[in-house]
């Protein structure tokens, strides 16, 4: 089952939550973001973290790379589903996994993915669908 | 493993304990033996006593008979004496020679007489006594026949009374011995009655005795045949039906005999059974461990590999975006040029490994063919552009269809194109044919119109890195292509060929399982004028669809599709089980169902939906790529909304959409919209 509610709900949100490990990609991240500059960016290291950030911020848009020190990408779309809070909240896969481990995700609840590596084209049309 | 019947066995001493055990590991060869040769000895033993009792009455009746007639002699040849003696007394007494005639008979008869007496006696056993009887009888008839000369001479009454005294004393003697003769036998006989009267009786005894035990002896060999042969078999029998399926074995008392080694054979097949199924359980463990390790590295590969190439790629293309010298520019441009070919030749060589390790995943489904090579065409026209190279495209046959990984054929194509624009003369043009080979078989050929290659070179191509020199050239190219392409279809049952004439060119050609022909529809309009009626959906309230399709690129196609279209919520399930679930707990407002579903067939599914009050209102959107008319027919009679076919143009399935959304705000059942294109 999967969610599919881009945030244009509420335009005040601009908060965007990265959960992701690998710092060169969080770089990359930052780096692009200054293109973006409404967006503000929250970056989680682990599942847990991520977790705990998505319910206390509750950001317009979750993106989560699929291997993380303490979690697998499953794992915390499940949590997130189930926490009333983050249930409505759209999760992006960014992921260097082979395809059948993403279409998995999307099957999972993912709201859609976007391969690594990636087009940095790709990824700002992406941030500009869920923050117009 | 269980205990052995020792605990089973009844208390009992030591000796019974014994000869049960005797008894068990007796073969049953010799129980059989024992229960047929007891009673058999019983009735032999009735059988000779009998036949000493039969002897026995025969020998009495010898002597009896001895004995009679030894009798009879005796007292005939006394009654021939007397006789001749009377006839002599007669004569003495009248001097008439009638009273002569008895006398003369005798002597002419007691001879003959006196032989038979002495045959008795001599049968009789008592010779001795019968020639005491035949000297009286010798003296007696001398005596008579000087009386008779006496007698003729004339002498007086008186002086003839001292013989007639004479024989008259020797004829007592000889009654006397002839009775004394008889005596004997007559004695012997009544001892031998009463011998044979105990004999009997005692062979009557054992007769009885004997009847009693053969009888008891039979009765015992059929109480342990049945009861104790007949029961170990029939536990044998069960646990040979137990052993069959699977099952513990009831225990059972071991024995030394055939069904005791019946029974150890049953453990011991047992035993094995339970070994081998324990080594298939870890070879298939262990199977899994490897598959799921082969698995994971692949997966951990590809992780590891693109995670760097990430922050590479992500980086250069930002460089690119910045003021830069040209120099400086350039060497950018190279970098991501280089980047996107590691790239390139990663995902090559993860599909190549995924083949070698059969773990490739292809969904092979009825495919049309001429869309699909126009798909690819127009993928690569603006590579072919850039080089003012021609594509031609040559299908005759619109219905024409394989059995194959859609993706898969596509990846296939384009790289064959893609060498085809790449390995050509600038200007040079590419063909692109399908057609009908026999009657199985489908074939794609790319024909391009550059150098061509040598016939040494026809299967080179195919060896991974194997570049021909290239690499030395400007052409781009990972040297895995076409070994990934020949891989790739060679997984889907078909082959990869190439013919070529030096400096004309090279064809390549796929040859693929081909299936029946699908109805061929063609694609709608541009402003097909139903999509005009129906007025957009309000924000904020859409549709929620359901998604039951067991392919996750199909899946990922609509989800993209659906994030441009305001609050819609997209449900997935790959099963048709698991959508027949999904529906009736989420009652979603439209239904995308695909044909081809690994448990259920569509129309199956589609069935139960319309079946079930809580779901078969909600409209049904059919998606395949293979159905005929006639399926499509049956599927609209069944209650599908609409039929789509794969792949799905986007615009057509919003146009699909935006009519379910209209019609549920206005809260009514949709009115089909049947598509049926001309045959």
């Amino acid at each position: 089952m999967s969610a599919q509610e881009p945030a244009k709900g509420d335009p005040m949100n601009h908060g965007m939550l990265y959960i992701e490990d690998d710092d060169n990609n969080i770089s990359l991240a930052r780096a692009l973001l200054k293109r973006r500059p409404q967006i503000e960016l929250q970056v989680a290291m682990n599942g847990r973290d991520g977790i705990q950030a998505a319910i206390d911020k509750r950001p317009a848009l979750i993106l989560l790379d699929n291997r993380l020190p303490d979690a697998t990408g499953s794992e915390i779309l499940r949590e997130l589903a189930s926490a009333p809070a983050t249930a409505a909240i759209p999760v992006v896969i960014l992921s260097s996994d082979a395809d059948e481990f993403i279409n998995q995700l999307i099957a999972e609840g993912a709201t859609e993915a976007v391969p690594k590596p990636f087009d940095i084209h790709e990824f700002i049309a992406m941030l500009d669908r869920y923050f117009p | 493993m269980r205990s052995r019947g020792a605990s089973s066995a009844p208390p009992g001493t030591d000796q019974a304990r014994g000869l049960r055990h005797w008894w068990l590991d007796l073969s049953l060869r010799a129980k059989g033996l024992i229960v047929v040769a007891v009673p058999l000895i019983a009735l032999m033993g009735i059988i000779s006593a009998n036949l000493v009792l039969q002897q026995s009455e025969s020998n009495e009746r010898n002597i009896s008979t001895n004995a009679r007639n030894l009798a009879d002699a005796a007292n005939q040849v006394l009654t021939a004496a007397v006789n001749a003696e009377t006839s002599m007394r007669g004569y003495a007494l009248s001097r008439d020679p009638v009273f002569l005639a008895p006398y003369t008979l005798t002597l002419t008869q007691i001879g003959a007489e006196r032989t038979a007496l002495r045959r008795a006696a001599v049968a009789a056993g008592v010779g001795r006594q019968q020639q005491t009887v035949d000297a009286t009888t010798g003296q007696e008839l001398a005596e008579l026949a000087q009386l008779r000369s006496a007698i003729s001479d004339g002498p007086s009454a008186q002086n003839l009374l001292p013989a007639l005294l004479n024989g008259k004393t020797t004829m007592d003697l000889l009654r006397r011995q002839v009775a004394d003769l008889a005596a004997g036998p007559t004695a012997l006989v009544t001892v031998q009655h009463d011998k044979l009267t105990t004999l009997q009786t005692r062979i009557e005894v054992l007769d009885i005795a004997g009847l009693v035990l053969a009888l008891l002896a039979g009765l015992a060999g059929v109480a342990l045949f049945s009861s104790g042969i007949a029961s170990r078999v029939s536990v044998n029998a069960e646990n040979a039906r137990r052993l069959g399926e699977g099952l513990p074995l009831e225990p059972i008392i071991p024995a030394g005999d055939e069904i005791g080694r019946l029974a150890d054979s049953h453990l011991r097949a047992e035993q094995l059974l339970a070994r081998r199924a324990a080594e298939l359980t870890e070879a298939r463990d262990t199977a899994v461990r490897a598959t799921q390790a082969k698995n994971s590295f692949l997966s951990s590969t590809s992780h590891e590999l693109r995670t760097p190439l990430n922050a590479i790629l992500g980086f250069t293309q930002l460089l690119q975006l910045s003021e830069l010298s040209e120099e400086d520019s350039d060497g950018v441009d190279r970098i991501l040029a280089a980047g996107r070919h590691l790239l390139a030749l990663i995902n090559e060589l993860i599909d190549i490994a995924r083949i070698e390790s059969g773990d490739l995943g292809l969904s092979l489904e009825p495919v049309l063919v001429r869309p699909l090579i126009e798909e690819c065409c127009r993928l690569m026209a603006p590579m072919a552009a850039e080089r003012s190279i021609r594509i031609i495209r040559d299908c005759a046959h619109p219905a024409l269809a394989a059995f194959v990984d859609r993706q898969r054929l596509a990846q296939i194509l384009v790289n064959l194109i893609s060498n085809a624009v790449k390995y050509n003369h600038k200007g040079g043009s590419i063909t692109i044919s399908c057609a009908e080979e026999g009657t199985g078989q489908v074939t794609v050929t790319v024909t391009d119109t550059g150098p061509g290659l040598a016939a040494d070179d026809l299967e080179r191509i195919f060896v991974p890195f194997e570049r021909l020199g290239a690499e030395r050239t400007a052409v781009e190219g990972t040297g895995i292509g076409l070994p990934l392409a020949r891989a790739l279809t060679e997984a889907m049952k078909g082959h990869l060929t190439v013919s070529s004439v030096l400096g004309q060119g090279a064809a390549f050609t796929v040859s693929l399982t081909r299936a029946p022909d699908l109805l061929h529809v063609p694609k709608p309009s541009p402003a097909p004028a139903r999509r005009a009626v129906p007025p957009r959906v309000p924000a904020g309230a859409g549709l929620s669809i359901l998604s039951i399709d067991d392919n996750p690129a199909n899946l990922e196609v609509i989800a993209r599709y659906l994030r441009g279209r305001p609050g819609t919520r997209l449900l997935s399930a790959i099963s048709g089980r698991a959508g027949l679930d999904c529906a009736v707990r989420d009652v979603p407002d439209v239904i995308l169902l695909d044909l081809h579903l690994p448990d259920l067939q569509g129309d199956e599914v589609l069935n139960e939906l319309k079946a079930d009050p809580a779901t078969a209102g909600i409209p049904v959107i059919v998606l395949s790529a293979d159905a005929s008319r006639g399926v499509i027919h049956r599927l609209l009679a069944g209650g599908a909304f609409a039929y789509l076919t794969k792949p799905i143009e986007l615009a057509e399935l919003g146009g699909l959409l935006d009519t379910c959304a209209a019609t549920r705000a206005q809260d009514q059942q949709p009115q089909p919209a049947i598509r049926i294109a001309p045959a």
